[in-house]
């Protein structure tokens, strides 16, 4: 267990640069969730922690010690593999047991160690099982054992859930969870899935082409992201494009205005999350007239999904009641945006 | 494999085998070809020059000529009878259940490894006078006193057939394995009958299969020694055997090593116009 | 595959032909090795095993065999050391040139066997090491360097490079994890590539008809011969044996390390 830190880590790749100076600090215990979309750079970040990938710039440190120097056997890691990389040709247990065999540990020691890291995956009973006879759930739990028998400083998870159906993957969450706070190692978990995510993590950074944008808390990433990008990234969200009059108010498209203090005049993005629009049937104050072009029910809830001005798309959610009576496809609907949780941001130069 | 430098380890791995083939293989290559370039037995002369004489002999002499004609006529009779005889094992193979497809691979593998010697005399026995095949056609009718059926071109071909079968089935089977059986379900559920599923569809996508096979079998049968030794006679000599005649017999190395240049060179022009109007016919199946 | 009772009936049918094809030569084989008499019989009239016993009463055909078991176990033991350092820097070195190097190492199957014969008495007798014993391990060792290559390669192609990160995250040192991980992943490569290798060594005729001479001589020259110069059935018994050796071999290898997946191209 340990803190881990990127300081300005670059990583260049076949003459491209693939980690433009990426920063992070994961502190003792902590689980930071590695998220972005595909080829942001989030394995190439782990590989380059594992010491498998060169760092031509910047520094790592665990445990405030530089790991640059060390090869990838001597820094302490525990490696979840996105395909697990289970050795086939060794049970499960001889698998849990390799990193302490190579560690020469004793016999005795590497046994009750092994047992107890199958009892905290509930494994027990498959200890003499080969890879191959095993489910992708298993698998997942015996890679996990096996990282973690070794008392890694900090703990690397590419994709852990990334081969499970959606329902294994629910369970596997609460499992992780769960170990993590039995053991309380260091852990960052790389994903693209925002909802593993947000469920898992104690802090989410967000990823972009090579570069961390962002590094909160859940709620606060989700409720107030610092860039547009993320806010986009992250669940559904309207952004709307809007004007920041000289008497600091907020035109909307359609002509209506919010008061608003505080912002220079100009152009500016809105953000708001679909849950805080409210939908009303004539218009208001503040409210922007829209055409629904659809309506996808989502199970606790439903998605009003519609065409406002200038063929801006607009989304809303619809409670369960007002799915009683739900608009048809076609009307005009009035979207009014919550004040108290619109986002502002400043306008691209694109 | 990380470390310091993963390139040198690369190439230290690879030098063993690198100088080995270098020093007795491409070298002892080279000089063969230099040796075939010189006009007459052990002519080392340094101011003789080197030149195209024996390429001429190859060319003009009756046998050698006779023999190269016939060892592409030979290969690729082999090459087609092969084909047809592994194709219906290889389709076969999907057929049966695991534990048989798993036996016929077996035998195909042990077969692949049995002695080349050991078949061929399997052949001689089998194809003699008084052989098996002679005895089934006196007692049919269809013959009235035994045909010499060994020591002929059709003996050869047969030996090569069976010689080339497992290198032609192994690598169509791999190839049919590797077609989904979607669509072939899909060729017959739109209505094609199993003949036009076979050759509209799975026929040409196992055409990697059958190039891999056909080269390999071809290849095999043109560098054929042994079998045409054993079950030939020496007017139907390939020209392997003619060129070996002149190393062991005649001790004409220039000579015979410009036959076996020859040889090298008409088997790779072959594959080579092969591959070419392969590509250009399947080009969209690619 | 296409399905349909007719077309599975004339498939059937054109395999089986095809299978007694490649299996009758050597079952036939087997039949009249059994037999009495002193010239091929079928049916044999009477039965024996003394054909059996022949082998070993045939001096030349016994030490030959022992010289080629010798040669044959030296070039497969090499030829799997070099060829599988060689596949293992090809599959998993960053080297340039890759697919030439490939073909150069598998190119001695493709050319004619003869030429490798031809072209290496020459070279020998240049160098003054014509008709030795190593000279003939050379030889061989030129000729089936390829199949390990091929098979090493293929095994390590199929298993997964991760697993070489995963020992190395765990703890294990570059040697540790060549030794644990690498090594296993090898193995039915390994084990194919040395059985073809030797036993396309001790059956080479092609090579050796130019490397031997006088007392020096190999069990697939000394076969040849007497095959030439004897009408009896003791190499049909000797041809059982060895396709029923062969036969274990490979059953064998089969069972502990599948080696057939290995060999069908993919
Ligand atoms: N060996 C390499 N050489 C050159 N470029 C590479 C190499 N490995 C990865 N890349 C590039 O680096 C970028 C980041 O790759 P990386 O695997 O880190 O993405 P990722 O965020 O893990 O994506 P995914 O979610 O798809 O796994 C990609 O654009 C990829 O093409
Ligand atoms: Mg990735």
């Amino acid at each position: 267990m340990a803190r881990l830190e990127l300081d300005r880590v670059e990583v260049t790749l076949g003459g491209n640069r693939i980690l433009h100076g990426v920063s992070l600090d994961v502190a003792d215990g902590e689980c930071v969730a590695l998220l972005g979309p595909s080829g942001c750079g989030k394995t190439t970040t782990l590989r380059a922690i594992a010491g498998f990938t060169p760092v031509s710039a910047g520094e790592i440190r665990i445990a405030g010690r530089s790991v640059l120097g060390l090869p990838p056997h001597k820094r302490n890691l525990g490696l979840v593999f996105q395909d697990y990389a289970l050795f086939p040709h060794m049970t499960v247990a001889q698998n849990i047991g390799y990193g302490l065999r190579m560690r020469g540990e004793d016999r005795a020691s590497i046994a009750k160690q092994v047992a107890e890291a199958l009892a905290l995956v509930r494994l027990s009973d498959m200890a003499e099982r080969y890879p191959a006879r095993l489910s992708g759930g298993q698998r997942q739990r015996v890679a996990l054992a096996r990282a973690l028998v070794i008392k890694p400083d900090i703990l690397l998870l590419d994709e852990p859930l990334g081969a499970l159906d959606r329902k294994l993957r629910d369970a596997m969450q609460v499992e992780l969870k769960r170990i993590h706070r039995e053991v309380g190692v260091t852990t960052i978990i790389v994903t693209h899935d925002q909802e593993e995510a947000l469920s898992l993590a104690d802090r989410v950074a967000v990823m972009f082409a090579g570069d961390i944008r962002e590094v909160e808390r859940p709620a606060t990433l989700y409720a107030r992201p610092k860039s547009r990008a993320v806010m986009d990234f992250l669940g559904e969200a309207n952004l709307i494009p809007a004007e920041v009059t000289a008497d600091g108010a907020l035109r909307l498209p359609g002509g209506a205005e919010i008061p608003h203090g505080g912002a220079k005049p100009g152009l500016v993005r809105l953000g708001i999350r679909p849950e805080h629009m409210a939908i009303l049937p004539a218009p208001g104050p503040g409210s922007i007239a829209a055409c629904v072009t659809e309506i996808v029910f989502k199970g606790a809830h439903a998605s009003l999904y519609a065409e406002g001005p200038a063929g801006l798309a607009l989304s809303a959610s619809l409670s369960p009641a007002a799915l009683e009576a739900p608009p048809a496809i076609g009307e005009t609907v009035h979207l009014r945006p919550d004040p108290a949780h619109l986002i502002l941001f400043e306008e691209d130069p694109a | 494999m990380q470390g310091a430098s993963p390139r040198l380890t690369g190439f230290l791995l690879l030098a063993p085998a690198l100088v080995f083939l270098i020093a007795f293989y491409l070298v002892p290559l080279g000089t063969m070809v230099e040796e075939s370039l010189r006009s007459a037995p052990n002519d080392m002369d340094p101011r003789a020059g080197l030149h195209l004489f024996q390429y001429d002999r190859v060319w003009n002499s009756g046998r050698s000529w006779r023999a190269l004609e016939r060892t592409v006529r030979i290969s690729a009779i082999s090459t087609l009878l092969t084909l047809l005889v592994a194709y219906p094992i290889a389709l076969f193979l999907f057929q049966v259940r695991a534990f048989w497809r798993t036996a016929i691979l077996i035998t195909i593998f042990v077969s692949l490894a049995s002695s080349l010697i050991v078949r061929n005399y399997g052949w001689l026995v089998t194809l003699a006078d008084a052989g098996p095949v002679n005895q089934l056609l006196l007692a049919l009718g269809i013959a009235d006193e035994p045909l010499r059926m060994v020591y002929s071109e059709g003996a050869t071909i047969v030996a090569l057939v069976h010689y080339a079968l497992p290198f032609m089935i192994l690598p169509i089977y791999g190839a049919l394995t590797r077609i989904p059986p979607s669509f072939v379900e899909a060729a017959q559920s739109l209505g094609a009958g199993p003949w036009r599923a076979l050759f509209g569809t799975v026929l040409p996508l196992s055409m990697p299969g059958i190039f891999g096979g056909t080269t390999l079998t071809f290849a095999i049968c043109m560098s054929a020694f042994v079998t045409p030794l054993m079950l030939g006679s020496p007017a139907t000599a390939m020209i392997s055997q003619v060129a070996a005649e002149q190393f062991l017999v005649q001790l004409n190395f220039p000579f015979g090593s410009a036959m076996i240049v020859a040889l090298t060179l008409v088997t790779f022009a072959i594959l080579l116009a092969y591959t070419l109007l392969i590509r250009a016919v399947f080009r969209h199946h690619a | 595959m296409p399905d349909a009772k007719g077309f599975r009936i004339v498939v059937a049918t054109l395999a089986l032909l095809g299978l007694a094809f490649l299996v009758f030569p050597v079952i036939f084989t087997g039949v009249v090795a059994f037999g009495g008499s002193i010239f091929i019989e079928f049916p044999p009239q009477s039965l024996s095993l003394r054909w059996f016993e022949n082998i070993g009463r045939i001096n030349r055909i016994w030490d030959a065999t022992i010289t080629s078991l010798y040669i044959g176990l030296i070039t497969a033991a090499l030829a799997t050391a070099m060829g599988a350092a060689a596949a293992l820097a090809l599959v998993r070195s960053p080297l340039p040139g890759k697919a030439m190097l490939t073909s150069l190492l598998l190119s001695p199957i493709a050319l004619p066997i003869v030429a490798i014969g031809i072209a290496l008495i020459q070279f020998f007798i240049l160098l003054g090491m014509a008709f030795t014993w190593w000279s003939l391990v050379i030889g061989h060792l030129v000729l089936v360097i390829a199949y390990p290559v091929r098979t090493v390669a293929a095994a390590l192609t199929l298993s997964n490079p991760s697993l070489e990160e995963a020992g190395a995250s765990l703890g294990a040192s570059p040697w540790q994890v060549f030794r644990t991980v690498t090594l296993p992943q090898m193995a039915p490569g390994l084990v194919s590539g040395f059985l073809f290798a030797f036993l396309i060594s001790f059956d080479n005729y092609p090579i050796s008809v130019f490397l031997v001479r006088g007392e020096l001589t190999t069990l697939p020259i000394e076969l040849f011969n007497y095959i030439s110069q004897n009408l009896d059935p003791t190499p049909a018994a000797f041809s059982s044996a060895y396709v029923a050796v062969v036969a274990a071999l490979i059953l064998l290898a089969e069972r502990r390390w599948r080696i057939i997946s290995l060999s069908i191209p993919r």
